[in-house]
């Protein structure tokens, strides 16, 4: 192979690691962390409203408890808004410091952050939908409940971490 | 408490019909400061502690200015959450105390 083949197969391998089509996936990880933690936030927050709603006519004094898990929904949707930030302030024009590696990788963050994001706040409407009815009828349901959606949220929480390493690489 | 003496409720009456109720007032008070430091307190720290106490205190730069003023928001929102839980339960126990003392 003579050297000019070699340079020609280089810079093209150059070409392709540096693909224009980079940024679009780093900004299509940014939008996938939001859009999937706002669309799980979104659920979760519906969800429980409903539970909320039909318990608070008997027991509006309980409100205050009740609301938590609409809160806990709302720090979901805060973990997607955090990664979707950090990722964009990451985004530029494909270059050498900006390879089709560090691309995939912030588009994998936001995916992991987002979808995590979307189960959590699913099982936070469900079971803060189930919890804000018992405890209604039950008051000592409260820590049961409060243990349930915190075990809900830390799944959030591990898509938001996963997504903080691969998009700091 | 029948304060209500004009024949036309007024708004703050049709929003909360009990609004002068003693417990009443205090537990929406209590909802509306915690759900607004909820909400400000995230945002706020985040972007403040980027601008201010990283980026101009410290040096750091912009990106790691970023991860760092993150995950202190983060730490912050599960800290106002714990002051929220703490108050809901501790509102329960002083009625309880209450109810028992009659």
């Amino acid at each position: 192979m003579s050297t000019d083949t070699k340079q020609i197969i280089a810079d093209a391998l150059l070409k392709n690691e540096q693909a224009m089509y980079g940024p679009f996936f780093g900004s299509l990880g940014v939008t996938s962390a939001m859009a999937f933690a706002a669309a799980g936030s979104a659920y979760g927050t519906a969800k429980a409203g409903t539970g909320i709603a039909s318990m608070a006519v008997a027991r509006p004094d309980l409100v205050m408890k009740a609301i938590i898990p609409v809160v806990m929904a709302g720090i979901v949707a805060i973990y997607g808004l955090v990664v979707a930030v950090i990722v964009s302030g990451k985004v530029e024009p494909a270059g050498a410091n900006y390879t089709i590696n560090n691309a995939f990788s912030q588009f994998a963050g936001g995916l992991v952050c987002g979808l995590c994001g979307l189960g959590a706040g699913y099982a936070i409407g469900i079971a803060g939908d189930a919890g804000v009815r018992a405890l209604s009828q039950q008051p000592r349901m409260f820590v049961g409940m409060i243990l349930i959606l915190i075990f809900a949220e830390v799944l959030g929480l591990y898509g938001m971490i996963v997504a903080l390493i691969l998009g700091a690489t | 408490m029948t304060t209500s003496s004009s024949s036309e409720p007024s708004t703050m009456a049709t929003l909360f019909p009990n609004f002068r109720d003693q417990e009443v007032q205090s537990a929406v008070k209590n909802l509306l400061t915690y759900s607004l430091v909820i909400l400000i307190v995230p945002l706020a720290s985040m972007f403040l502690l980027k601008q201010f106490f990283f980026e101009g205190l410290l040096g750091v730069s912009a990106n790691d200015a970023l991860t760092y003023s993150a995950i202190i928001a983060v730490v912050l929102v599960h800290v106002v959450l714990g002051i929220w839980l703490f108050a809901a339960t501790k509102q329960e126990d002083r009625k309880k105390r209450e109810n028992k003392q009659d």
